[in-house]
């Protein structure tokens, strides 16, 4: 059927703790190893270097990345502490309203952890104004990504192999506990986002992930001399 | 083709039929058009050189008329040889000033001194402003464009790029403006104006669309009086540390929220201001750095359409680095019509010259003037206001629909009145039920109708419908 076959493969993005690529070597195939990619803004690269840092002193993310930011856009990453997954739903609303008409004909990824989660945000979706805007991969039938549905709700499993201009990880605190803590998982999340990139928790999701996010600030004298409650 | 290769014949008024309709035998050869003109009583008839010479049939592909005689030609012609009337259906009618201005001894030389691409754009704009709101650069019908005021006008700098011509066609679109036999239009010639002259600034460049913004807001700014408040300032709404000025698209999109905001908190239910609509248009253009956010525009009321028009301009400033696939496709295409060149021998595609348009507005007074004649579109009318340049206009609903619109004013009359008898009918076999009801023995359940009429109680108290009703009929 076709003159060359290619296999491509990540090891970071082993979310079954496979080393798919072990095929090639027992085939005898020449190997290339891509050192550039032009999909990931310079923030997320960075944030899925710090789960991930790259092995054997190869070159990061952030380091190869050739994303113009003048042209694509600056590219952002943060983590938003939530009361609750109402008030999760709604910043991820507030968001998504802004990014529909920023990223116009572009897609946007929502990830979760688990399958009954799809569930939840099919309904919580089906309440606003956007639910025929929205796809649930895996609840909807006939889901697919030919539609004209510009949000698509997925698994992080089921979302290896896609790409976003903006993606939202909803429910990260079910992210905290095996087998979904593995960093894998989270690389692999982060990594289909090419501009914007949100993650929502209502209490604790794995460490490295959260600290994947942390930002860089000024310490002030309230962090040196917290306040007595 | 130049303009010495036409052969210019005259003819007297009485051949002079026969001579539009093909039979060029009864002319006479002059040398130069001002002879034939003289010689013609005022008429002078061009035919294309390369064609064969004393071929039975020989149309004419250029009517020269004296502009003093004009009238005189035209009403004679429309009385003694009605067929021949409008002149324009034959070939291509100009007027001797005009000839003098625009053609006389030399080819056209197009292309000098403008970028068709920028006007392609100006008329983009144009058209979305003037269309239906909301509707989408792709789903725009490339055909309307003919009736865009910008078109007429980016022709002209296009085919005649002097200031005379700039200046004579919008003189002339403001006269078809004007005219009152045809419809209002959502943006007027007065509020193109800026635009057309801010497209002709730096008319071979391409500016980065920070320089754009600057350009033409601050053009607008200067020219605007001194009451624009302090936070619609260009400096302040578009400074190079402000949100829509920043790398993040998501940012400027909450930035241009905010503006249109704060702004249409300003205007109210007032009609904007044109700095005000080019304020606006400069956030959506500044959202997508170039055409891709146009649909933003869409949101906001009728009263801002014509900052499409702003937009359309600052995109075509940009040039097409800034222009998205969409909008690419649709300039493209308007380009190519733009582009278009004319020889003064080929026919025109317009309805009407000029020259014969002002006779026909001046001669006959009524809105019925431009129904009978010929035209390549039902209700519109197109008119060559320099050669090469024609814009097409709507006629106003009561002046050129034709025997077409007055058969479907009557059907849906007819149609009306039926109803209303049908209706009447249905009430008059409702009251008689309920009279033998009531005449015949004791409470019988209602129907939703009769309370319509006033049967809502026994004592046969009516509602406001059926008094009114009564009333007009009384």
């Amino acid at each position: 059927m076709s003159d060359n076959v290619c296999i491509c493969g990540d090891v970071r993005q082993g979310l079954y703790d496979r080393d798919g690529m072990r095929a090639t070597k027992r085939l005898g195939l020449k190997k290339h190893t891509l050192t550039a990619h032009y999909r990931i803004g310079q923030r997320i690269a960075q944030v899925a270097d710090r789960l991930m840092p790259p092995k054997d002193c190869n070159p990061t993310l952030e380091a190869t990345c050739n994303y113009d930011p003048k042209v694509q856009g600056k590219s952002t990453a943060d983590m938003h502490e939530c009361a609750s997954r109402d008030e999760q739903f709604d910043k991820m609303l507030t968001l998504i309203r802004v990014q529909l008409d920023a990223f116009k004909d572009d897609m946007i990824g929502i990830f979760c952890g688990r399958t009954k989660t799809l569930g939840d945000l099919r309904q919580r979706f089906d309440a606003t104004d956007l639910k025929s805007k929205v796809c649930v991969h895996g609840v909807d039938q006939n889901a697919s990504f030919e539609g004209q549905h510009p949000i698509h709700v997925l698994t992080i499993h089921s979302a290896k192999g896609t790409e976003f201009r903006a993606v939202h990880l909803y429910g990260t605190e079910d992210l905290h506990h095996f087998p979904l803590n593995r960093r894998e998982i989270g690389f692999t999340a982060i990594t289909r986002a090419k501009t914007a990139l949100n993650a929502f928790r209502t209490g604790d999701t794995n460490k490295p992930l959260e600290n994947a996010f942390a930002q860089p600030r000024n310490m002030d004298l309230n962090d040196l001399f917290p306040k007595q409650s | 083709m130049k303009s010495n290769e036409i052969r210019w014949l005259s003819f007297e008024r009485s051949d002079l039929p026969k001579a539009l309709f093909g039979d060029a035998a009864t002319g006479v050869r002059a040398w130069r058009m001002e002879n034939a003109l003289e010689t013609g009583h005022g008429i002078a008839v061009g035919y294309a050189e390369e064609e064969e010479k004393g071929d039975a049939y020989s149309p004419p592909a250029i009517i020269v008329l004296d502009d003093r005689a004009a009238a005189e030609t035209l009403s004679w012609l429309k009385t003694f040889a009605p067929e021949t009337s409008p002149l324009s259906q034959f070939a291509r009618v100009v007027s001797h000033s005009d000839w003098e201005r625009f053609g006389a001894e030399r080819p056209f030389k197009p292309r000098t001194g403008t970028r068709e691409d920028r006007w392609a754009c100006v008329v983009l704009g144009e058209l979305l402003a003037q269309g239906e709101s909301g509707v989408e650069v792709t789903r725009l019908p490339l055909s309307w464009s003919a009736s865009c005021f910008s078109t007429a006008v980016a022709r002209s700098a296009i085919l005649h790029p002097t200031e005379d011509a700039a200046r004579t066609s919008i003189e002339r679109l403001l006269v078809l403006e004007e005219d009152p036999k045809f419809g209002r239009r959502q943006v007027a010639i007065a509020s193109l104006e800026p635009v057309w002259a801010s497209a002709s600034l730096r008319a071979k460049e391409v500016l980065e669309v920070s320089e754009v913004v600057g350009v033409v807001v601050n053009t607008m700014f200067q020219t605007a009086n001194d009451t624009t408040p302090v936070h619609f300032r260009p400096s302040n709404l578009f400074a190079p540390q402000g949100d829509l000025m920043s790398d993040s698209v998501e940012n400027r999109v909450v930035a241009f929220q905010k503006l249109a905001s704060q702004i249409g908190d300003e205007v109210g239910e007032r009609t904007p201001t044109a700095l005000e609509q080019a304020i606006i248009a400069a956030g959506a253009f500044l959202v997508g750095r170039g055409s891709s956010h146009s649909f933003l525009l869409n949101r906001l009321s009728r009263r801002w359409s014509h900052a499409f028009t702003w937009f359309g301009l600052m995109v075509g400033l940009a040039g097409p680095r800034s222009w998205d696939g969409e909008w690419s496709r649709a300039a493209k295409g308007l380009e190519r019509l733009l582009r278009a060149r004319i020889d003064w021998c080929n026919t025109s595609g317009a309805d009407l010259s000029w020259p014969e348009y002002l006779w026909l507005t001046k001669t006959f007074t009524g809105k019925q003037v431009f129904a009978e004649l010929p035209k390549m579109m039902p209700k519109v009318l197109s008119v060559e206001i320099l050669p090469g340049v024609a814009c097409q206009l709507r006629l106003a609903a009561d002046s050129g629909g034709g025997a077409r619109d007055v058969n479907q004013r009557e059907r849906a009359e007819f149609e009306r009145r039926e109803r209303e008898l049908r209706e009447t009918l249905d009430q008059v076999a409702t009251l008689a039920m309920r009279a033998r009801q009531l005449l015949s023995g004791p409470e019988v359940p209602r129907t939703p109708a009769q309370g319509a009429f006033g049967l809502e109680t026994t004592e046969g108290r009516e509602s406001n419908t059926s008094r009114s009703r009564r009333g007009k009929r009384s």
